[in-house]
């Protein structure tokens, strides 16, 4: 009797230890939430459902790090929300997967981007709330940052709440892979070669060191001074390789001027010295890069830029903003005159263009490429399917005898085309195709299509062509009356 | 005693000679699969397979996936890198990279794997490894760092597919499968009876949740992957690789991913398989727990142009 009874005591004492959660993370509800996130400064809060197994394995982490936070005396709050019951909180916030941390500093999110560790957690919040900016008040302090870390941005401003101060803050409380620090003194902005107030980055890199600095009157932004580091913690010219790709392209600079040239090529030594004079002038504005024709990783580089190995070197000019848009020199037209070109928006887009094939008529499928779209596509009389595809998509070769079949039903109807447009070598300014296989049908007298979203079977489509350009039947029947006369 | 000599010295001279001629025979007959062609079509396993199974392995036109409007391919483009993605299904996760290793990289794996011992393989079950007729194929687990080219290749995935974590993955596992081969259907999700069960590799990285396989040399005839439950059959060329999640983002079995490596009918195929672990994958925390993960996961954020309607999350810094 006396062992079972101790048994249910520590049945029940463990049941105790597995429900127990911290009482130092905050419980918050829709009725208590703005109240918390506005009352505190630092806010850490994980939304979570019941059932989910990661959160089960986050809680005991979670809950170690706000005891930590709690027995250093720090203001960082941790929070949870159990976004099953709190929906509404949960769809403000757009929590989608579970669990989802935010992080609000003055009631403003961020998403978390730190380890799931309890260590993790508690330095990642300290550094997101404590001072971004480190200040370095001796020329000694500052020698030895350099020496530990590749690239130091030192901000010189003698009204710490200047507006460029206060931009050059913001920066450094968003961008994570450089350190920030502000100088403290005349003489220690003087060692990092800023004489007046403004922003310097110091990039140490063996042989390649350099020390940038940008004047305070033209840190007119964030995105502007973000664009600046990026530019200044690159070389002016960098070699594409899969160590530097993240580097190059993960900035917030989204302009590249490539050369692409053989290293071994005769006449590299010169021309590389050439696109570097001419990279030292765009520096925040253009991010320069040589790739190296003869490593094979960079063949499919050159396929997607529309260059061929044989026709190097070459120069071109990639946009990685809201779409990927290719520009090429015009005939003899220098490095700097072609960069120029392009910032003026003069420059052409390089659209890829497949030569026409001599049978592109002869078969019931016709053949579009760049230079014979325009003519049959927005040709009035008719109305035009065009199939766009890519060579190497499955789904696409298992639509060809489907599309073959389409095109026999209305080849003796000479008021529907039936056709396909391979569309990784050929481009198109006023088309954009951002899948395969895309199928798009011009109606007669009409420059603009209708896309086809149905099934893709050989009834469905002749429904769909039916629907602008009657049917394949009358033809058959009109034929007939011919016959009949 | 000189009888009993004299019938020694025979059984040995029995045996000697049993032992030649099988590995002559045996020689010959590999040479006879690879050299000719020789159409073997009965397989040893035909009782592990439904016959909608096989009809889905064998009849093209039993697989109807690619008619539907999600079906798309698309070209990603991640630092610069082009990535040829097809999609088959959405949700469950599974997809093909098209022509993810070069010509190069893909004649020099298959010649490495060659080189090596390939043994006849054992499947899985509640941690204990048994020989039988559900899998018949000749592999080899290999570290990447046993060659350039594994090096190579890894490393090039990780770089076109940001959103898996491939440092959390199991060595290389090298099949190679002859006229006859096939595996049965099944899940590459791990299942336990308890955790005591446990080996290493689940004890460290957690289970299975995803399977990237390398394709080096598809078969003649007969040879892709059935995926019953999603109604289709992956047909990859050498150099393609093709993935689906074993998991969902609570790690529980994603029950849509049972598949089967089909029979072969002609020719030889040749595969390496990276089997994905849990543990550290961006993804998981971020996808919805309890259905399906999106394909939409292992897109990066520059091509969410492509349907803009879907709102990609993609774990892969901007």
């Amino acid at each position: 009797m006396s062992l079972s009874v101790s048994f249910i005591f520590l049945l029940v004492a463990s049941i105790g230890a597995v429900v127990a959660d911290s009482e130092n993370v905050l419980v918050l509800t829709e009725s208590n939430f703005e109240e918390t996130i506005n009352g505190n400064e630092f806010v850490l809060v994980k939304f979570y459902a019941p059932w989910c197994v990661h959160c089960k394995s986050l809680a005991p982490k979670y809950d170690e790090a706000a005891d930590l936070l709690k027995e250093e005396g720090s203001d960082i709050k941790l929070a949870k929300v159990d976004a099953t019951e709190n929906q509404a909180l949960a769809s403000k916030f757009e929590v989608r997967g579970y669990p989802t941390i935010l992080y609000f500093k003055s009631g403003k999110p961020t998403k978390y981007t730190g380890g799931r560790a309890t260590a993790q957690i508690v330095d990642w919040v300290k550094k997101k709330s404590g001072p971004t900016v480190t200040t370095v008040e001796s020329v000694e302090q500052l020698e030895e940052l350099k020496g530990k870390t590749r690239v130091v941005v030192l901000g010189y401003f003698k009204d710490a709440k200047s507006d460029a101060a206060t931009i050059y803050n913001e920066v450094a409380d968003s961008v994570d892979d450089a350190f920030f620090a502000v100088a403290g003194s005349a003489e220690v902005a003087a060692a990092a070669s800023l004489n007046e107030d403004g922003v310097a980055l110091i990039r140490t890199d063996g042989d390649d060191s350099e020390t940038s600095t940008i004047a305070e009157a033209e840190i007119t932004n964030t995105i502007a001074l973000k664009q600046w580091l990026h530019a200044y913690k690159l070389s002016a010219v960098t070699e594409f390789t899969h160590e530097s790709a993240q580097e190059i392209v993960g900035g917030d600079l989204k302009k590249f001027h490539f050369l692409i040239i053989r290293k071994s090529d005769s006449s590299f030594d010169e021309t590389i010295a050439k696109f570097t004079e001419v990279a030292k002038k765009f520096r925040a504005k253009i991010v320069f890069v040589l790739l190296d024709v003869d490593v094979e990783e960079n063949a499919r580089i050159l396929e997607f830029l529309g260059v061929d190995a044989k026709n190097t070197p070459a120069n071109r000019i990639v946009s990685l903003a809201d779409q990927v848009e290719k520009f090429k020199p015009q005939e003899g037209e220098d490095f700097e005159a072609f960069t120029n070109s392009y910032l003026e928006g003069k420059s052409a887009q390089d659209l890829k263009a497949q030569d026409l094939p001599e049978d592109w008529n002869a078969l019931p499928v016709k053949v579009l490429v760049a230079s014979n779209f325009n003519e049959i596509a927005l040709d009035e009389t008719k109305t035009v399917f065009v199939k766009f595809y890519a060579p190497w998509c499955g789904h696409c070769k298992q639509l060809v005898p489907v599309w073959d079949e389409l095109a026999e039903k209305y080849e003796s109807n000479p008021n529907v085309v039936i056709a396909k447009l391979d569309a990784t070598l050929n481009e198109l300014a006023d088309v954009k195709v951002n899948s395969f296989p895309t199928l798009k049908l011009w109606p007669a007298g009409s420059s603009t299509p209708v896309d086809y979203d149905g099934d893709r079977n050989l009834e469905k489509f002749e429904e769909f062509v039916n629907k602008y350009a009657g049917s394949a039947s009358e033809s058959e029947t009109a034929s007939q009356d011919h016959e009949e006369l | 005693m000189i009888s009993v000599t004299f019938r020694q010295i025979l059984g040995l001279v029995s045996l000697l000679c049993a032992t030649w001629l099988y590995s002559q025979c045996r020689h010959i007959w590999l040479l006879a699969q690879d050299d000719f062609n020789e159409q073997f079509t009965n397989f040893l396993g035909e009782k592990w397979w439904s016959t909608d199974q096989l009809e889905l392995c064998d009849d093209e036109t039993k697989d109807t996936k690619w008619q539907k409007n999600d079906s798309i391919c698309i070209t990603y483009v991640y630092n610069m890198l082009p990535v040829d993605m097809e999609i088959i299904s959405w949700a469950p996760t599974l997809v093909i990279y098209r022509n993810l290793m070069s010509p190069r990289q893909t004649a020099s794996f298959l010649n490495f794997i060659e080189q090596r011992d390939l043994e006849i393989q054992k499947t899985s079950d509640f941690g204990t490894s048994i020989e039988t007729t559900h899998r018949r194929a000749n592999g080899s687990f290999i570290p990447p760092e046993d060659s350039n080219v594994t090096v190579e290749i890894k490393m090039q995935a990780q770089k076109r597919i940001p959103g898996l974590n491939l440092t959390v993955a199991e060595h290389f596992s090298a099949l190679s499968y002859l006229p006859g081969g096939h595996y049965a259907v099944h899940y590459d999700y791990l299942d336990y009876r308890s955790k005591q069960d446990y080996d290493w590799w689940m004890n460290k990285t957690g289970n299975r949740i995803g399977t990237l396989i390398f394709v080096l040399k598809p078969a003649e005839k007969g040879g892709g992957t059935v995926f019953p439950s999603i109604g289709s059959t992956v047909r990859a060329n050498a150099g393609d690789a093709f993935f689906w999640f074993n998991a969902q983002a609570d790690e529980e079995k994603e029950m849509l991913s049972n598949h089967g490596g089909c029979p072969i009918y002609e020719g030889r195929k040749v595969i390496a398989t990276i089997w994905i672990r849990a543990y550290n994958q961006r993804i998981l925390p971020m996808a919805p727990a309890g259905s399906s993960i999106h394909a939409s996961w292992l897109i990066p954020s520059l091509s969410n142009r492509f349907r803009p309607e879907m709102q990609t999350q993609s774990p892969v810094p901007n």
